[in-house]
């Protein structure tokens, strides 16, 4: 079953009545705007694999999206992006349809905005979720994984929905305040989220996303010399799991975003809280709360040079940051459940179609790490990354 | 070699005159240098608009809210099209300095934004300020910026309202 099945039938219907408008408000040209993207990252992991690859240095690492964006009204617009992507084993080159989507706005004033969009829609969370598909956006190569959990194979959940969101804006003084709220169809969990949970060993079946809800607020101090921003995510996966009947896991997410602009330098700061619930599955402890945080520095050296360098910190448990507990609860190491990760970077931006990537990251703890063979891996390990992209 | 007369003395009329001209010459460089330096980089930068968009909506707070792309429409529903300069051009530097507050850098993460999350579209880029004012000329609902005019010549851009 291809994810082209699985539109709802709101996105369908609306990608009739967009075939269906009259040509003058499809004129192409001014009104339409394609745009696309595709980036190669070649990958070597020192000690532990990040994502079960299988060559090192590996290849297995690309990205590529096509997206379109009309104004079909003055009020309104229609987009849609195709995408691509593979990553070792947590991606799977299958091409989706990352968003496809309806976006009116019948207020329309500097000092407050108010709009609704509807279809697949981008879920805005922390400050890189919906543009973690796009090298050019993202804070490096990978994504910071304190807070957006790339390597648990959860982007499916996180990236994007089919549903609404209602958004709108306020100004005061030099100061934006902007904020979403959005609500997703109950889903069956793709192919590739099933795969990544590990739905298989577990027998599971009729694997469900419910009761997704995102909500952030923004406010841009000064212009944007300060962003400040709170998010939350709320999910839950029901899946039926025999002999046990149905499990449910509910996910929490608060975040907390921080970002101070300079023109030569800029600092970011997250901290992300995650509670999940789990009920139905025996030998689980109910409640898992675990956070993470990252600070991260970027310098422009050069109109074409961008250095950074970034801390970030995951902690399975929060009540257990350095790991002993479990360690005696269940004899595994205790660096299992945390990961300090150093990274340090380099962009080349000679031109805005196009650009190279390097990171290094120096990791303490194996809590997102993702080994093929079994055992609890080496708690010292390193990730090597370059990338290299263009957009049009 | 030439010989010393009385008419290139100390006091000879002949090197006053050389002194004079020495010092005015001096003088029009000191004159023209900092107008020269002041050319590029940091002169002074003003919106520019289609005679169909009013002057009194080109307030500092509508102007950046349409430059971010937050609004779509005039105050009257016509659709807001937004040209700009490339990121590294001196005068698109200034106007988002002076007029939107805000940096190059900061304004392009904005547009990227929207533009791929399918919220909105980018400005459109012009490649030099001649091209902008022919843009906004011919399209209804634009707005862009051109450098202000030196004092005294017809004004065509209109001063920031704030």
């Amino acid at each position: 079953m291809t994810e082209m099945n699985l539109l709802p039938r709101a996105l369908r219907v609306g990608i009739l009545a967009l075939l269906l408008l009259p040509p003058p408000l499809l004129a192409l040209g001014e009104r339409f705007q394609l745009n696309g993207f595709a980036s190669q990252t070649l990958l070597h992991s020192e000690g532990n694999q990040a994502f079960g690859e299988d060559d090192d240095p590996s290849t297995n690492f690309y990205e590529a999206g096509l997206f379109a964006t009309a104004k079909l009204a003055p009020r309104l617009l229609g987009s849609a992006q195709v995408f691509v992507a593979d990553a070792g084993d947590r991606d799977d080159g299958k091409p989706r349809l990352d968003y496809a989507l309806l976006d009116y706005q019948p207020l329309s004033r500097s000092d407050l905005t108010f709009g609704l969009r509807a279809g697949r829609v981008k879920n805005p969370f922390g400050l890189h979720n919906d543009t973690r598909d796009v090298i050019f956006l993202r804070p490096g190569i990978l994504m910071p994984q304190a807070v957006y959990l790339d390597r648990t194979g959860v982007r499916d959940v996180l990236f994007s929905s089919d549903g609404a969101q209602l958004y709108g804006s306020t100004s005061f003084g030099d100061h934006v305040a902007s904020w979403t709220f959005g609500y997703g169809l109950d889903r069956e969990a793709s192919d590739r989220f099933k795969r990544n949970l590990g739905a298989d060993e577990l027998g599971a079946s009729g694997v469900e996303i419910v009761d997704f809800r995102v909500a952030r607020i923004m406010a841009d101090w000064a212009g944007g010399i300060l962003r400040s921003g709170i998010s939350f995510l709320g999910a839950g996966i029901d899946a039926d799991i025999p002999p046990l009947g149905t499990v449910e896991l509910d996910a929490d997410i608060w975040v907390l975003s921080l970002q101070w602009n300079q023109p030569r330098y800029s600092l970011t700061f997250e901290y992300s809280l995650l509670d999940t619930t789990t009920r139905g599955l025996p030998g689980s402890s109910g409640i898992d709360r675990s956070d993470g945080a990252y600070l991260q520095a970027d310098w422009f050296v050069a109109p074409d040079w961008t250095l950074f360098l970034r801390h970030d910190l995951y902690y399975g448990d929060r009540n257990d940051r350095d790991g002993r507990r479990h360690a005696a609860a269940t004899g595994e190491p205790r660096y299992t459940e945390f990961s300090r990760d150093t990274t340090f970077g380099a962009s080349w931006r000679p031109a805005p179609a196009w650009g190279v990537w390097a990171e290094a990251h120096i990791i303490d703890g194996t809590a997102a790490a993702n080994n093929d063979e079994p055992g609890p891996g080496k708690r010292h390990w390193q990730l090597f990354l370059l990338s290299a992209a263009f957009q049009f | 070699m030439p010989t010393v007369s009385p008419q290139t003395g100390p006091q000879s009329p002949h090197r006053k005159r050389r002194a004079t001209m020495r010092l005015a010459l001096t003088l029009l460089a000191v004159l023209l240098a900092p107008a020269q330096l002041r050319a590029e980089g940091d002169a002074p930068v003003a919106v520019y608009s289609h005679p169909s968009v009013d002057n009194d909506w080109l307030t500092r707070d509508f102007l950046r809210a349409a430059f971010t792309m937050r609004v779509r429409v005039w105050p009257d529903g016509q659709p807001i099209i937004v040209y700009v300069l490339d990121d590294s051009a001196a005068a698109h530097e200034v106007f988002c300095r002076e007029v939107l507050g805000t940096f190059p850098y900061v304004l392009r993460r904005t547009w990227d934004r929207m533009t791929f999350t399918g919220t909105g579209v980018s400005p459109r880029r012009v490649s030099s300020l001649e091209e902008m004012r022919q843009r906004i000329n011919a399209t209804p609902g634009a707005v862009g910026y051109l450098r202000s005019p030196p004092s005294g010549e017809a004004t065509s851009p209109r001063g920031v309202r704030s």
